[in-house]
């Protein structure tokens, strides 16, 4: 009982960070097909990311293991904390879909920018395997798989766009900040 | 924490048809197991499954009943979105390949 709780006050938190801090709205900019394929590959891998581990609890209620309900909460919590301050650093650059933004020309490599390249979605992927580990069975990790693939997918457009927006500056950040996501992992 | 895009495309609207036939036929089972758990004369289980695969259990307690969830409707709840992703798939690598 205490682990849904813990899930879906987990879950509001993130909807209210989303919701306050909203990405500036913009009505120039064109969003490519594939852009557009990734989004709502992310919609859906979020809703197996979120619906999948309490069905889990549902379907093997004794596989609740207490160590992984806490280290996923604290997970989860900084996941979230990682995000909101990425998405507050970014400012005019935070989008929700990827996009060349010639009205807002600044890469941003401040904050946890100059740790790793994309700390918004690094917090997203830890939120959400917090989130399924807070149900106390590892089992509701591998619900997360997709949303990483298809996170790997957008990271990778998303540095295809960055490189035609800041070409030299943004080749040179990649060589001063080499990691996406972890450092020394990925 | 995603965008919610504006104009689902094919491979969304496919998943949301699936999930809504998945949820049709969910209601119809966990009906039925429900049934089948009341109208017992003894204690007993009532396993449905459609094939090898079993989606509710139920059963019938000195006079108590109710339903469990089978590993089947994890599957249910799965394959909708599995088929989405797989058909997103494609643009999505392809996104990653050529920003476009």
């Amino acid at each position: 009982m205490s682990s849904f709780v813990a899930w879906a006050a987990l879950l509001l938190g993130a909807v209210v960070s989303e919701l306050i801090i909203k990405p500036r709205v913009r009505g120039a900019g064109e969003i490519a097909e594939g852009a557009r394929a990734s989004d709502q590959a992310m919609v859906l891998a979020t809703v197996v990311a979120v619906a999948v581990p309490p069905l889990l609890l549902a379907l093997t209620p004794w596989r609740e293991t207490p160590a992984v309900a806490i280290a996923g909460l604290v997970l989860a919590i900084a996941g979230l904390v990682l995000r909101s301050v990425a998405m507050v650093v970014l400012a005019q650059r935070y989008q929700l879909t990827p996009r060349e933004q010639p009205d807002a020309p600044t890469l941003v490599t401040r904050g946890p920018y100059a740790n790793v390249r994309h700390p918004g979605y690094a917090g997203l992927v830890m939120f959400f395997l917090g989130t399924a580990a807070v149900f106390g069975d590892p089992g509701g990790i591998v619900a997360v798989f997709p949303m990483i693939l298809f996170v790997h997918l957008r990271i990778r457009g998303e540095e295809v766009l960055l490189a035609r927006e800041f070409s030299a500056e943004f080749a040179a950040y990649t060589a001063r900040v080499r990691y996406r996501l972890l450092p020394r992992i990925y | 924490m995603v965008s919610i895009p504006r104009r689902p495309s094919l491979p969304t609207v496919i998943t949301i048809a699936l999930w809504l036939v998945a949820l049709v036929v969910a209601g119809v089972m966990f009906v039925t197991a429900t049934n089948l758990a009341r109208a017992s004369a003894g204690d007993g289980v009532f396993p449905f499954a459609l094939g090898p695969v079993p989606f509710f259990e139920g059963f019938s307690d000195d006079g108590r009943f109710g339903v469990r969830p089978q590993w089947g409707l994890l599957l249910l709840v799965l394959a909708p979105p599995a088929i989405g992703l797989l058909l997103l798939l494609g643009r999505a690598r392809n996104f990653a390949r050529t920003g476009e």
